[in-house]
């Protein structure tokens, strides 16, 4: 029966308080002693916990997705190698190239426009330089350097087919249309000559921000409750200068 | 070990495990159906964890109900990048609050012995769980971005299959073990319900939204002030 040994517990500690202090049951220094302990508490915690999870998470990926990883890799090496020897073909790359819509690629790539099959925006796990004020996702590399990587025929393909493990399962019924694939090879041969960038950082501050409004919107609607029903009347009373008789 | 096993049949025995304890619990211990209050003991830590905690987690864990349950009309509310990082800060600020919260009511189990003393085995086990699903939550949103989107293409599908008894795992297996892990203890939280405070999810007073208010009078005797020299030094015997 937790509740009634807690409540044995508890009347235990309070009349143990009340004994060694000569005063009432939490009591106002109690409480801030406590809040400064549970502060402090709840930082160490909270970096622990991380620590604790996260890091053996990252090793558990490493190690499990190995194989998968080395797939990755193949299936790159493989397009990087396929690249140059396509190249020969230049008239029927550009031409097909000239054919694609660089603002309409932008707009696949956000999301905008909707992938016409169904698909996620590639916005959803990748991000190019400079296309919206907080960046595309991380979930997936950074596409900005994609076009000088695979170059005017090896990218297209890529885009095609989408031969990665990740992006197998969410593509495989759903393929660009061949008018998609252009307008994304337009957009991301656009956007070749920026510099990649990460900016975990500009989340991170605008994220803190609102969570302090947020607790300070918390503080200032419960402003005025109920905080105590006999503590308030006892200090009242105590303000008062005692009770009478 | 096997993800069919992991993604498949867990999340199923877990659902079914926690229907049949939540029957079971409602019809011989309904009185129970609740999450023990320990405001009577503990009041002013209480209103930092559990207020954060609430306004935090249920909004976060609603947006993760809608992109599964409305998921076109998630795809269209996500499909212009404002709007996707207006929602993703809200989500991330929240995510924030609801963090701060469990972790200061987890402090304040930990350093009040009258809350320690009536915390029992399945509240530490419900609270660390839940520390660590919201710190996995936290960190996914900000490692891998852009959550909301790409949770509509993966774990959407594979919950969807789950539902219509049709599974498949596909979409999800290829992630960061960070977001199956959080796929994981998501199950493994809903498998507690019934074993745990968490079944207050389902007894929450919704009808108080909605009944007539209620007015409290305090009847108090009225104590005119007392004369300088006696007031103030603290010695004073408590309200009988």
């Amino acid at each position: 029966m937790p509740s009634v040994l807690g409540l044995r517990r508890f009347q235990k500690d309070t009349d143990s308080t009340s004994a060694e202090t000569g005063a009432l049951p939490g009591a106002k220094e109690r409480h801030m002693d406590r809040a400064g302990h549970a502060l402090l508490f709840a930082v160490a915690m909270e970096i622990a916990v991380l620590c604790a999870t996260i890091c053996p998470l990252y090793a558990l990926d490493e190690a499990a997705s190995a194989g998968e990883g080395s797939q990755v890799d193949a299936v790159i090496a493989y397009l990087e190698e396929r690249a140059p020897e396509q190249s020969a073909m230049p008239v029927a790359a550009s031409t097909e190239l000239a054919r694609g819509d660089f603002r309409r690629g932008i707009k696949l790539f956000t999301g905008i426009i909707s992938l016409q099959k169904g698909g996620a925006p590639c916005y959803a796990c990748h991000t190019v330089s400079g296309i919206a004020p907080l960046g595309g996702g991380s979930l997936g590399p950074d596409l900005t350097g994609i076009y000088a990587r695979f170059g005017a025929t090896g990218l297209p393909p890529v885009l095609a087919t989408l031969p990665f493990p990740t992006m197998q399962p969410i593509y495989r019924t759903r393929l660009l249309t061949s008018r998609e694939q252009r307008d994304l090879v337009a957009f991301f041969s656009a956007v070749a000559g920026r510099t990649p960038v990460d900016c975990p950082s500009r989340m991170v501050v605008p994220a803190v921000a609102g969570f302090l409004l947020l607790f300070a919107v918390v503080g200032v609607v419960w402003r005025r409750r109920l905080r105590s029903v006999r503590r308030a009347l006892v200090e009242e009373m105590t303000r008062q200068g005692g009770v009478d008789g | 070990m096997d993800d069919s096993i992991l993604f498949v049949m867990f999340p199923y025995c877990a659902v079914i495990l926690a229907v049949i304890g939540g029957v079971y619990r409602y019809y011989a211990d309904r009185f129970s159906y609740s999450s023990l209050s320990s405001q009577l003991l503990e009041n002013r830590t209480l209103f930092w964890g559990a207020i954060p905690w609430h306004y935090g987690i249920v909004p976060v864990l609603l947006a993760h109900l809608a992109a599964l349950i409305v998921p076109g009309w998630w795809g269209v509310l996500l499909g212009d990048p404002i709007r996707l990082a207006v929602l993703e800060l809200a989500g991330m600020s929240l995510g924030f609050m609801a963090l701060a919260g469990i972790v200061i009511l987890i402090a304040r189990r930990l350093l009040h012995p009258r809350v320690r003393a009536v915390t029992s085995v399945m509240d530490w086990l419900l609270t660390a769980l839940l520390l660590l699903q919201v710190s996995l939550g936290v960190h996914i949103a900000f490692t891998y971005r852009w959550g909301s989107l790409w949770y509509h293409h993966t774990a959407v599908p594979w919950l969807r299959s789950l539902a219509t008894l049709l599974p498949d795992a596909a979409p999800i297996v290829h992630l960061p073990a960070a977001v199956r892990a959080h796929m994981v203890i998501g199950f493994v939280i809903i498998l507690l319900f019934p074993f745990t405070r968490l079944a207050h999810v389902f007894s929450f007073p919704l009808r108080y939204l909605w009944r007539p208010w209620q007015i409290v009078l305090w009847n108090r005797r009225f104590h005119p002030r007392r004369q300088k020299g006696r007031a103030g030094n603290g010695n004073h015997e408590p309200a009988p």
